[in-house]
């Protein structure tokens, strides 16, 4: 059974990018979300396997903050991306013990063997 | 032998018992002091009459003669010209300070010696210049009444043939009142006492001194010898002595007159006043230096504010200026990878569908491309005029689709609007699909039509864009959510996923979308 992920990312062209290619990859993508807050009500009810978390999302709450709230709760593997690789976002993130930090553009072998490490499907 | 007839004695006899008995008012019994009423009057500081009890030099002198000569004193306050007539009833026993005059001689008994030595002066109103006798030429001048100082006025100014009103007066008091009131031009007073006086009046002295008289004590004529026997013994002995009462009481009322004793009240007040106003400067000498001080502080912090503002200033418009620079790069890079994709679709075989990737993929570059040139232009980093940008957008789509001149025309009706880019750029991709979908589908075969794009602000955080074309529009059952082509899902996504909003549509003659989206999804990032 294909893995299912849920995409959280403000940008809806690239989410819709990252749809194609995780599509392309056998994986089930459950939903596309723009806020961190939108994120955990939606990893609540579908459950996805895996989150992948862009960090600077549209809303209050970024995807640092709505992760942490996920794993702690729901105990679901976050990857993280981002296009602004600073330190301290870096270090916040790596903080919650992710599967992966990933910057922008995604690339895509890279991609496939940090959800591929234990995760494919 | 008894001396002489006793009848020739008797006559004796009785001339002696005469002579006893009219000496008899003098005769005190043994022990008993001599009663004396001596006459005062203003006349300080010769006689004082303010107080209980009179003062002055010749009051000194008085008290002194009734210690030494057991006399009981008793004043009789009065006036100068009805005392000195009381004298001469010998209703009052003794007069001091009269100016001695031979005439006087013949009414009154005078001590041998002077005890002051004063003469008249003329006052007048402070500021008036009298500089010599001939300024009183008709003058009203005020005197006292049988002063010896007034008739001696009267002799001087007629030897130098003057004349003048005088206008007499009961006391020297009065003298400076009427010159005072304007009632006088000028007055007549013994030198000593109008000094006093002028102290009290508004009145000053000239230059004009006449008649200067000894002043002494008088008695009745041919009466209270004894008293002026007295007198004169007891005098005699003082007037050479430095530590006689005389010379002390000269010292004290003529020559070295003791200052004005204040009240103690006063002294305490003015003590006071000065320690209050010592306090006050201390205090306003530490204020001023804290002022000043706390002023040095509050420059020196202005300074430091006015340093940091400028950083601040400059910091800012190096930002400013970054971002501007950055915005115009992105707009370049986007340019570039425009370029290249079209480029690299030139090497490949021409073809439809390549012509369309490259088509679409150059408009929507461009739809997010004139976004950051706009940002590039403006001052105002975060948002952008949409108005100008729907304009600017609608141009390029238009001249890119390359539709037959005229073939479509487009109707706009945009607000003024600032939005942020966050919402700017997915707005312009969306406007970016619609508009290609028309031009693409809705009018096929050349159809002439027209294209109508409204966008409006609903409240303060929402805008709605509503778009229409007069084209052939879509079947009945078409499905918008159903559709899998990129632009339509884009739209979708973009409007209701990204955007939060919501996205439907009409159909009638042509298509028309109604989308609602809000505008306080993102806040200003720079």
């Amino acid at each position: 059974m294909a893995k299912r992920i849920l995409i959280v990312e403000d940008e809806i062209v690239s989410a819709m990018a990252l749809e194609r290619m995780l599509a392309d990859m056998d994986y089930q993508v459950v939903g596309i979300i723009t806020t961190g807050e939108d994120a955990i009500l939606e990893a609540r009810a579908s459950r996805p396997d895996i989150v992948v978390m862009d960090i600077r999302l549209a809303g209050v709450m970024d995807g640092i903050d709505a992760a942490s709230k996920i794993s702690a709760e729901l105990a679901i593997p976050i990857l993280f991306m981002t296009g602004y690789d600073d330190t301290e976002t870096r270090s916040r993130a790596i903080a919650l013990k992710p599967l992966g930090f990933m910057t922008k553009p995604i690339d895509k072998k890279k991609f496939k063997d940090i959800l591929g490490g234990g995760s494919s499907p | 032998m008894p001396s002489g007839n006793p009848k020739k004695r008797r006559p004796r006899i009785a001339l002696s018992i005469l002579l006893i008995l009219l000496a008899l008012p003098s005769v005190r019994a043994l022990g008993e002091p001599r009663t004396v009423k001596v006459g005062v009057f203003p006349a300080s500081p010769l006689v004082i009459v303010e107080g209980d009890r009179p003062n002055g030099l010749f009051v000194d002198l008085v008290d002194e003669f009734a210690r030494e000569l057991d006399w009981k004193v008793e004043y009789v306050r009065g006036t100068w010209g009805p005392l000195l007539e009381m004298l001469r009833r010998g209703e009052i026993d003794l007069l001091p300070a009269v100016g001695y005059t031979e005439a006087r001689t013949k009414i009154y008994d005078f001590s041998s010696r002077s005890v002051f030595i004063d003469s008249g002066v003329v006052f007048t109103r402070r500021g008036t210049a009298i500089h010599t006798i001939f300024d009183l030429e008709g003058k009203s001048i005020a005197g006292l009444r049988d002063s010896t100082f007034t008739a001696a006025f009267a002799q001087f100014i007629a030897s130098f043939d003057i004349k003048c009103d005088i206008i007499l007066v009961e006391d020297n008091a009065s003298v400076m009142r009427k010159i005072a009131d304007g009632e006088a031009f000028a007055g007549v007073c013994i030198y000593s006492l109008g000094s006093e006086l002028a102290r009290s009046f508004p009145v000053a002295i000239t230059p004009i001194s006449f008649s200067p008289i000894g002043l002494e004590f008088a008695v009745p004529k041919g009466r209270n010898s004894d008293l002026i026997t007295g007198i004169d013994r007891i005098m005699a002995g003082m007037f050479d002595d430095p530590l006689s009462p005389y010379s002390k009481s000269f010292e004290k009322w003529i020559t070295g007159r003791e200052p004005v004793k204040l009240p103690l009240w006063l002294w305490v007040s003015v003590a006071v006043v000065l320690s209050l106003g010592l306090l006050l400067a201390v205090v306003a000498m530490i204020l001023r230096h804290e002022v000043k001080k706390k002023t040095e502080n509050l420059r020196a912090e202005i300074e430091q504010r006015k340093e940091s503002e400028e950083r601040l200033t400059r910091s800012l418009h190096e930002n400013e200026t970054l971002l501007h620079e950055l915005y115009h790069r992105t707009k370049n890079t986007l340019q570039l990878i425009r370029s290249f994709i079209t480029l690299e679709a030139l090497e490949l075989e021409p073809s439809g569908d390549i012509d369309r990737l490259v088509r679409k993929t150059e408009d929507r570059i461009d739809a997010i491309s004139m976004v950051h040139g706009m940002l590039y232009r403006s001052r105002d980093l975060s948002r952008i005029a949409i108005r100008e940008y729907v304009q600017d957008l609608m141009e390029l789509l238009l001249a890119g689709a390359a539709p037959g001149e005229g073939q479509v025309a487009v109707d706009l009706a945009v607000d003024d609007l600032k939005l942020l880019l966050d919402t700017a750029i997915p707005l312009g991709l969306i406007i970016n699909e619609l508009v290609t979908n028309s031009i693409k589908h809705a009018f096929p075969e050349g159809r002439k039509g027209r294209i109508f794009l409204g966008l409006a602000a609903e409240g303060e955080c929402r805008i709605s864009l509503d778009y229409r074309d007069d084209g052939i529009g879509v079947p009945e059952d078409f499905d918008l959510r159903g559709q899998k082509t990129l632009g339509i899902r884009l739209i979708l996504k973009i409007a209701e996923t990204q955007l939060k909003g919501a996205a439907s549509i009409e159909r009638g003659s042509g298509l028309r979308y109604m989308i609602r989206i809000p505008t306080n999804l993102y806040e200003a990032r720079v």
